[in-house]
């Protein structure tokens, strides 16, 4: 939209006309109180006698005709008049053939008027963007909820927009809209559109004001917030003010079908035994009430459509446990009992049947086996049952002698293709793959729907109506900021459970915290990290607080555990900073690598070093050897499968931030490496049991000293170091040992350099000093010789295996005569020591 | 209606539009679901599908071969069922349809009710001052 096409006449709107009548009707609201006050006593004194008929009949119709006209102007007069078939895409598309003032609501052109008059007031050259927001803070209704959910203060912010406009000066006024109020107006009708409303209201404006105005946005940061939660906060708010209109309007078909039928069930028959071992959903529904479901809609309507079949009418509900497959039960049984589902299989009713209580009621397997007989007789018959088992797969496997154990297929297996038997099976996906799979008589007879985990957005809105029932019920406040810090913290720490358990799981926790430990009324964001870092052991401010320090000092961390190679740490320094700093637009891990050298060069120790730097330990690094899994076999031990953990996947599932280092990287079967694109691209894989396994928090390093040789020789002929990058890749891509696309998907290629004399002998000292320090602590003075440090280099240097060598023989040459000097006595506290060269003898100078 | 012919309205045409047209729609629409509603909530339509099936689901086996008195005492059971099933069937559905007349004459009521309270109100000031 450019700024010609920009038509904002609100004075020759409805709307406008509507607010130069506004006085009257406010004065006839105020009169309808009168009248009604009068009604009430004129009638009561025409009970007693004291006065006539007439006194009463004048006020009610008075009061009546001020109510009938106040409804006028509430629903005809205040609202803007809308072409059918007309939709806000359109004034998009085509803004110049619209007054655009037409699509905002009463509210709107008020606030927006007041900033005209204002400007006119104050003789300004151009109505301010400002000017629009401060009125429409004055004129908005409901703001509080968003102001002290977002933890804003809307008095001060009204205060300082009040102070800066006040603050404006100008010459003429002039009705010209500023170039940001334009803008405003615009994306208030954009962010309109998007929510399919027809009118732009206030709320939108405030939404593109969040973006625009530079005082709000000021306020924003304070609180840590960016527009899209204002956008988020006024979604929750609109949400729960429709739902309570939507209630209120008891003549709409929604709310009058929810009181129910009567003589629905005349035809079914008995469920008696069932009756004795099931939970009657439809019936619980009916007695509580239900809160409606967030999500999971297409996984309800798959659900719906395959029970409503001919054929093929059983379902299986596959997905994580947490991950909402009872809520959906719960969904499908609210919209079955109001007949808001396919016709096929409403006014069902939904009936959990207990396997367990059947089995322990039972004195032998023939016994449970007549029982659920009778059962499933009995809802095959009735015509009207859905029937739904939990843990469906604990059912179908064949028993193997142990107590307890059940399988039911054999019956089931007879029921399930019967046109009035239904049957919804419960399972998660391993009990699907290790036990259901195993029984496609069963499987062939049900068809699979699956509940995927909810995304985040999905799980904010969930916790937003939690929210508000924990308020009520505990009296605190649950800001926005909390909501979110759980969703954020729940979706990166915690993978025991899916969306959205784990993060109701949390909200709780928290909650319980604030309980405890609160000062305030109001549940702080900062408890989510403490909660977290609680479960999760992983101490998570100091965390975020480091990052930022560590990734500013890295190279100086690292180097206080790796001598020289300058270009590759700086280069690992570079792309982290990169990745971590939000610059880089990507999906992935925090950082992957190709770590490319000869042995011993300090590949594995740089990346020990980024552990220990990053994550706090050297312990949070899983270390895979690649030379394990050469061949395609080797594959489910990789990602898992249903007979075996995976040692990639089920590690980081369970240490989800940790730093993952691949050895040997080369040697893994291609298709093995292939498995590695789309960890580096996306950021996750599917691992052998159809889990999504996260790898957004890791750091992934791979080695491998492919090419070694290259290095060797270019440093022999003196080449420039960019120059041996580039053949050695030339080299790796020759031989095919890595493949262009793998290669590319790194944030870095980092090769390492072979250790020079020099290095070798700082490296020797670096080890040597860790020895000094230890016997520092038992008051022996150890001193390194240049000469010590030489013998070692001389000992342990070899060309293939570089400075791999070096801790063995420092270990054995130095290390086992101090522990022995030290064991029988030869050297003590207080004592100045030397260890010979030659002989690795101690000398205890005086 | 398009924005230019609205914007043409003056206040008093658009009192008359709504009195005699937006809210009388609204007050058929609310209408026509509180009758549908009604036949649902006394399963009015089921209930004549199912007029004659068994009181839930009570039915007796004729079994197999053919054996003249087990065969009439099937047939006599289940034709009480069925008949059981009818008799109170049928006192649902009478029910739902006392109920779906007085819905119809409230809302008939409830319509012109509105159509004409402009004159009701008129007529009551009228009566109103002559009782002072």
């Amino acid at each position: 939209m450019d700024s010609n096409s920009f038509n904002f006449n609100l004075k020759e709107t409805k709307t406008f006309e509507a607010l130069k009548w506004s006085p009257i009707f406010e004065t006839i609201k105020f009169l309808k109180r009168i009248f009604l006050i009068l009604f009430f006593f004129s009638f009561l004194f025409f009970i007693f006698h004291f006065l006539n008929f007439g006194f009463s009949l004048i006020f009610f119709v008075l009061s009546s005709i001020s109510i009938y006209l106040e409804k006028f102007f509430e629903l005809k007069l205040k609202n803007p008049i809308i072409p059918k078939g007309f939709s806000l895409e359109d004034l998009i598309s085509h803004p110049e053939n619209y007054n655009l003032a037409n699509f905002f609501s009463f509210e709107a052109i008020k606030a927006i008027n007041q900033a005209i008059e204002f400007s006119k007031k104050r003789k300004l050259n151009e109505i301010n963007s400002s000017a629009i927001l401060y009125f429409c803070l004055k004129e908005g209704e409901n703001l509080d909820f968003i102001f002290s959910r977002a933890l804003l203060n809307l008095e001060e912010m009204k205060k300082e927009l009040k102070d800066f406009i006040f603050s404006l000066k100008g010459e003429e006024f002039q009705e010209i809209f500023s170039k940001d109020s334009k803008k405003v107006i615009f994306e208030a009708i954009k962010i309109a559109q998007k929510k399919e409303k027809k009118v732009v209201e206030i709320n939108d404006i405030l939404v593109a004001q969040s973006k625009i105005d530079q005082i709000f946005k000021k306020h924003l940061m304070d609180v840590d917030l960016k527009p899209e939660d204002v956008g988020n906060l006024v979604h929750w708010q609109e949400a729960l003010k429709e739902r309570i209109e939507k209630r209120k309007k008891f003549w709409e078909w929604e709310n009058l079908i929810k009181l129910g039928s009567i003589g629905k069930n005349w035809a079914a028959g008995y469920t008696i035994t069932l009756d004795q071992y099931s939970t009657d959903w439809t019936e619980v529904i009916k007695r509580r009430g239900f809160e409606e479901i967030i999500g999971h809609k297409q996984a309800l309507e798959h659900l719906e459509r395959v029970l409503a079949r001919e054929e093929l009418h059983n379902a299986l509900l596959v997905g994580e446990p947490g991950s909402g497959r009872k809520s959906l039960i719960h969904a499908l049984a609210k919209k079955v009992l109001f007949g808001q589902s396919l016709p096929e299989i409403n006014y069902k009713r939904i009936v959990e049947l207990d396997v367990v209580s059947v089995l322990a009621s039972s004195q032998s397997a023939e016994e449970v086996a007549a029982i659920l007989e009778r059962i499933f007789n009995e809802a095959a018959l009735a015509g009207n049952v859905i029937l739904v088992i939990d843990e469906f797969y604990n059912f179908v496997t064949q028993p193997k002698g142990a107590l307890g154990v059940v399988d039911i297929s054999g019956i089931l297996a007879r029921y399930l293709p019967l046109k009035t038997f239904r049957l919804i099976g419960i399972t998660s996906y391993y009990g699907l793959h290790l036990f259901v799979e195993k029984n496609p008589a069963i499987l062939n007879l049900m068809e699979k729907v699956e509940v995927k985990e909810l995304s985040e957005e999905e799980t904010i809105l969930i916790l937003g109506d939690r929210a508000l029932q924990m308020e009520n019920k505990y009296k605190k406040i649950i800001p926005y900021q909390t909501i979110k810090s759980i969703v954020k913290y729940s979706s990166r720490y915690i993978t025991d459970f899916p969306f959205p358990k784990k993060a109701i799981d949390l909200l709780e926790g928290v909650m319980v915290y604030t309980l405890r430990y609160g000062k305030y009324p109001v549940v702080l964001p900062e408890y989510v990290t403490k909660v977290v870092s609680e479960i999760t052991d992983i101490p998570l401010g100091e965390i975020e607080i480091k990052e930022r320090e560590v990734l500013l000092n890295l190279e100086n961390l690292i180097h206080k555990r790796i001598i020289d190679q300058e270009e590759a740490i700086k280069e690992i320094s570079a792309a982290l900073r990169r990745a971590r700093s939000g610059v880089a637009i990507r999906k992935g891990p925090m950082g992957s690598f190709l770590f490319l050298g000869p042995t011993g060069v300090g590949k594995t120790e740089t990346a020990k070093a980024l552990a220990e730097f990053y994550f706090g330990s050297e312990k949070r690094m899983i270390r895979l050897d690649m030379s394990e899994f050469q061949n395609l076999s080797d594959i489910p031990r990789l990602i898992g499968s249903v007979e075996m953990e995976g040692l990639l996947t089920t590690r980081v599932k369970e240490n989800p931030f940790t730093l993952v280092l691949l050895d040997e990287f080369e040697k893994a079967h291609p298709n093995i490496l292939n498995l590695f694109l789309q960890v580096f691209d996306e950021g996750w894989i599917t691992d052998g049991l159809g889990r999504k396994i996260d790898f957004t928090n890791t750091i992934i390093i791979a080695t491998s000293n492919a090419g070694y040789q290259i290095i060797l020789e270019a440093l022999k002929e003196k080449i420039e170091w960019q120059r041996v990058k580039e053949k050695l890749l030339d080299f790796i891509f020759k031989k095919g040992i890595f493949r262009p696309e793998l290669i590319n998907r790194f944030d870095g290629v980092i090769v390492f350099k072979p250790l020079s004399k020099d290095d070798l002998l700082n490296i020797a000292e670096l080890l040597l000093k860790k020895l000094k320090k230890l016997l520092s602590e038992k008051e022996i003075e150890f001193i390194i010789t240049d000469r010590l440090k030489e013998k070692i280099v001389q000992l342990s240097f070899t060309p293939e295996f570089g400075a791999r060598q070096m801790e063995r023989v420092v270990q054995d040459k130095v290390g086992n005569p101090l522990a022995f000097a030290l064991l029988s006595g030869k050297i003590k506290k207080g004592d100045k020591i030397e260890v010979d060269p030659e002989d690795f003898s101690i000398k205890i100078i005086t | 209606m398009d924005i230019e012919s609205a914007l043409k309205q003056n206040i008093l045409s658009q009192l008359i539009f709504w009195q005699f047209f937006d809210v009388p729609k609204n007050i058929l629409r609310a209408w026509k679901n509180f009758l549908k509603f009604n036949l649902e909530f006394f399963s009015v339509p089921l209930l004549l599908k199912t007029y004659f099936s068994y009181w839930h689901g009570y039915k007796w086996s004729y079994g197999r071969g053919f054996d003249l008195a087990r065969w009439a005492e099937a047939l006599v059971s289940n034709l009480i069922s069925r008949a059981l099933g009818a008799f109170l069937r049928s006192w649902l559905i009478i029910f739902g349809m006392i109920t779906e007349i007085i819905i119809f004459f409230l809302g008939l009521i409830l319509f012109l009710g509105w159509f004409f309270l402009p004159i009701i109100s008129l007529i009551a000031i009228f009566y109103g001052l002559k009782f002072l």
